[in-house]
């Protein structure tokens, strides 16, 4: 078999992230330049090699449909009223914040229990490194120099193991002189 | 119900309205009434907490309302002109153009306006290439053919035209007079017609200033109805010229044309593509959730009740009843403006909320020691109990305690002033602190983290079981904007509590509040008090609530604990390099400049930038550019400039790019190259970021003062601010800690799709293991790598 090229795998991040936005073959088209027949040829080829993702946008939105919300893992409510709009554009988009919003939110589910982790412990072990950001999927510390080593232990083990999935977790780290170089 | 005539029953239309069977259809003609009710407060407009002018929407609304009220309307609907130009335009390019562009303070509300009007339940009609004028005409007289009376709700003469035994003219009331409804006989008389279809001849005749119509010069409305009454017609004027006299004569001898053309634009076409659909315009219920959320938006406080009545609470708290125990008998019995009962005179009350006038209270001022200790000492025995601190102001690294104030009963509230005195205010402070930090008493609170963190100042850390209502209602309302306390009072509890402003003042236009330290005690203590009291009765609201939406855990052992969090994290901040930044400052102003004199050089004229007007005549008229997909906004006429287009068009010409770029520098400078160093502390260069926890509907934090989240990170002078965000001091360095991949792997996980979690279990590069799976290539050879 051939090796994967750059391009190929540019395209499959373009669907990855796209599937996680509800995004069609009209959206993938457009986001990487390519005409609607081929996204939508690429689109069908990976519901085909990941049936459980299609199954899953489905049930997310029947779920919906059926109570007007969906939730995260945690339990976090969104409420989405338009999921039964007669109007089809309206429709459209509720469907597409009703996939999405399980993943976004349980992320915020999972950053927000590493946070609460971490601080606790910060603050048992009086530890001179201190919690300082939150953006996104990151978290940004003033680590004390003498504590750099415990605080990566601490900071992995309760960001990885803030929430049990059937993958893993994973926390890219990186201490610097700046933002910059730590990030 | 029963509904007695109004005036003008002497109106052959009116005379026969049975207000029990009759179909009375109303179609108001949005911008006309919209224009009305901006300047009818145009000499004392009226202005939010926030400096919004909301003078068209509240006009237009109060309108709307008391039209409904006053009518008792089965149908209606609000009809607005489209952008779309319409056959009148290709008639006459003239036409229209004196009317004066839009205020400002009208478009502001535009938005608003129609957001009003959908949770009313009103439908909106538009129709491209038609004016409303055009849209309400021919629904009137599709109407009158199916047995419907139409009200044409508007000030604008030209509707007269229309006018028949089944369809009116209401112009409405204006500084408490009574609206005006014309009928045949009243337009006539105003004329001096022998029919309404010759308003038309009239307007061809005269002419309209306000819609550039020119009509026939020399001709006033005075000579225009004599001439009608004469000769029947425009065309019949045009006829006769011979029997006219002197210039007259020559007059419409030479403008014939201009007249015939004038009548046509001043004739309201009855065939627009609309339908009469009795069910979309069928008066419903409002929308309450949307309504009160539009309303509290603008502040229409008033406005909440009269459409609302005693459903505030709408889908929120459905068993919350009418009338709360404890409200004023007036307030009993009432109804909103859609209910179907009204009182013997046929009036419609309008429902008040409870308030502290009205609702029996016990709250008490502890201003001596022996009372503080005494209240200490019950605190001390309860379970749980309300805390709310008042202070100088609202940045909480520089605001002093000036009060503390507790409930743990509803309508009971007490409140300590803490003096000015730094060191008696901490041997205030002293007394409450062990209750305080009491890990076994429970602590309510609304926007806890505020609290908690001036508290800290004071050597308090406030400990147990946190109920704060105001995250209670984001896990209960989540995409709801509105979580502050005299919106869920108003909501949940049908009570409006003592305003902030009636202590110390109104904010902004020039004056000054006062400092609550200088405000009333006695007011202090009733509203200080009323605080405590209203969120302790919100959080019994909220807990069982809590517990049905089964996010009971997610309440108590994420969100609470992490508002302690965020407290320590906004007060500890992040050191920014505050001359790197100034250093970068001056690197992107010289880039700006170039950029500005390369832009300036390829386009072969000096102009602003940053003005979106200047730009859109360079790009759009000087250099042409775009062909004929360019684009003018559809209110102010100006050429379009936003991102997307110039993106769309950075192709057709090299300066495209260059703006571009201009744009995204500028951007960056203002929004943090030259802000952050503003926003750090002078001392310890510290900025100190406020998160929002009730802000994203998807429950993920925001922040702002500096918005973190927005820091561009793709682009290399992007990157350049992170590099500015530094550690402590030298026995530091900065942390970055990130999830890889997270929301792909919480698919993987909530999907159970085999084949992607198989590509992160085995740590592979999961962009590269799908094109592998969609392309059908082999990973190994190309992009493997391990977690």
């Amino acid at each position: 078999m051939l090796p994967v090229t750059r391009d190929q795998r540019s395209k499959a991040k373009a669907v990855n992230f796209g599937i996680a936005y509800g995004q069609g073959a009209f959206g993938l088209s457009q986001n990487l330049g390519i005409p609607r027949a081929e996204a939508k040829q690429i689109i069908d080829d990976y519901f085909a090699q990941f049936p459980g993702v299609r199954n899953y946008m489905d049930e997310m939105i029947g779920y919906c449909r059926t109570n007007g919300y969906i939730k995260t893992l945690m339990g976090r409510r969104r409420y989405l009223p338009d999921i039964t709009s007669a109007n089809n554009t309206v429709r459209a988009q509720a469907e597409r914040i009703a996939i999405n919003a399980p993943m976004q939110g349980t992320a915020a589910d999972i950053i927000k229990v590493a946070m609460v982790n971490i601080h606790r412990e910060l603050k048992q072990r009086r530890m001179k490194s201190k919690l300082l950001l939150q953006v996104h999927d990151e978290l940004v510390f003033d680590a004390h120099n003498s504590e750099t080593e415990e605080l990566k232990v601490l900071v992995r083990d309760r960001m990885q193991g803030a929430m049990q999935l059937s993958v893993p977790l994973v926390v890219d780290m990186g201490v610097g002189k700046n933002w910059l170089q730590a990030h | 119900m029963s509904e007695p005539l109004e005036d003008n029953a002497g109106l052959p239309g009116a005379a026969s309205v049975d207000p029990t069977t009759d179909k009375r259809l109303f179609l108001l003609d949005a911008f006309a009434l919209i224009y009305r009710a901006y300047f009818s407060f145009i000499r004392a407009p009226r202005v939010n907490s926030k400096g919004f002018n909301t003078s068209a929407a509240f006009g237009f609304t109060t309108t709307l309302l008391d039209l409904i009220k006053r009518e008792k309307p089965t149908h209606i609907a609000v009809v607005f002109d489209t952008a779309a130009p319409t056959e009148r335009h290709e008639t006459l390019l003239d036409y229209k153009a004196n009317r004066e562009e839009m205020p400002d303070d009208i478009r502001s509300n535009l938005v608003y306006i129609r957001r009003i009007i959908e949770a009313l339940n009103i439908p909106i009609l538009e129709s491209d290439g038609y004016e409303a004028d055009d849209v309400i005409g021919t629904l009137a007289k599709k109407a009158e053919a199916e047995g419907y009376t139409t009200y044409m709700v508007t000030p604008d003469k030209d509707f007269g035209q229309l006018v028949t035994d089944k369809i009116i003219m209401y112009k409405p009331g204006r500084g408490g007079d009574p609206p005006e409804k014309l009928g045949p006989k009243e337009i006539c008389e105003r004329w001096g017609l022998q029919n309404t279809d010759q308003v038309k001849d009239i307007l061809g005749l005269m002419g309209d200033a306000v819609d550039n119509i020119p009509g026939i010069p020399g001709i006033g409305e005075k000579t225009a109805m004599k001439l009608v009454q004469q000769f029947g017609s425009l065309e019949g004027v045009i006829d006769g010229a011979e029997q006219l006299k002197g210039k007259q004569k020559e007059n419409v001898i030479a403008f014939a044309e201009q007249g015939r053309m004038s009548k046509m634009l001043a004739t309201i076409n009855i065939n627009a593509p609309v339908e009469l659909d009795h069910d979309a315009l069928h008066l419903d219920p409002p929308d309450a959730t949307k309504v009160l959320e539009v309303f509290s938006e603008l502040e229409f406080k008033n406005l909440t009740s009269r459409v609302l009545g005693g459903q505030t609470n709408g889908a929120t708290a459905p068993e919350e009843k009418v009338t709360k125990k404890g409200a004023s008998p007036a307030a009993t019995g009432q109804v909103d403006l859609f209910g179907t009962t009204v009182d013997a005179d046929g009036n419609v009350e309008l429902k008040e909320f409870a308030n502290i006038e009205t609702v029996k209270h016990r709250y008490l001022l502890e201003d001596t020691s022996e009372k503080m200790y005494m209240l200490a000492a019950q605190l001390k025995k309860q379970p749980r109990f309300c805390f709310d601190t008042e202070t100088t102001g609202t940045d909480e690294r520089t605001a002093e305690l000036v009060g503390l104030a507790f409930s743990w009963k509803a309508h009971e509230g007490y409140y300590v002033p803490v003096p000015e005195d730094r060191a008696e205010a901490q041997r205030v402070v002293d007394i409450f602190k062990p209750m305080l930090e009491n890990e076994a008493i429970g602590k309510v609170a609304q926007n806890a983290k505020y609290d908690i963190r001036v508290l800290a100042k004071y050597n308090v850390e406030v400990k147990g079981p946190l109920f704060d209502t105001m995250i209670a209602h984001y896990l209960l309302k989540p995409d709801q904007q509105k979580h502050g306390m005299d919106y869920l009072s108003e909501s949940y509890l049908s009570y409006r509590p003592v305003s902030i402003e009636t202590l110390i003042g109104e904010k902004g236009r020039g004056k000054v509040q006062k400092s609550m330290r200088d405000a009333d005690l006695n007011a202090v203590k009733e509203y200080s008090a009323e605080d405590a009291d209203v969120t302790w009765q919100l959080a019994e609201k909220f807990a069982p609530l809590i517990e049905q939406d089964e996010v009971t855990s997610l309440f108590n052992e994420v969100e609470m604990p992490l508002v302690h969090v965020l407290a320590d994290m906004e007060t500890e901040g992040i050191r920014i390099d505050i001359p790197a930044l100034k250093q970068f400052s001056e690197e992107l102003g010289t880039d700006i400049l170039r950029l500005q004199e390369e832009i300036h050089k390829a386009c072969g004229v000096p102009f602003n930038i940053d003005s979106p007007k200047q730009l859109g005549d360079v790009l759009f008229e000087t250099l042409k550019l775009g062909g004929d997909k360019i684009k003018k906004t559809a209110k102010t006429g100006q050429y379009q400039t936003s991102e997307d287009i110039l993106q769309g068009l950075s192709n057709a010409h090299p300066v495209i790019p260059l703006i571009l770029d201009y744009r995204s520098l500028r951007k960056l400078k203002g929004t943090y190259v030259d802000t952050l160093p503003e926003a750090a502390d002078k001392i310890t260069h510290r900025v100190h970021t406020s998160y929002l926890q009730t802000v994203a509907a998807t429950g993920r934090l925001a922040s702002n003062d500096p918005n973190l989240q927005n820091i561009p990170i793709r682009t290399e002078k992007g990157r350049e601010i992170r590099k500015a965000f530094v550690p402590r001091d030298a026995d530091h360095q900065l942390l970055s800690a990130d999830y890889s991949q997270i929301e792909l792997r919480i698919i993987a996980h909530m999907s159970g799709d085999h084949n992607m979690q198989e590509a992160f279990r085995h740590g592979l590069d999961i962009h590269a293991a799908t094109a592998a799976k969609v392309f059908n290539v082999d990973i190994a050879a190309g992009y493997a790598r391990s977690a």
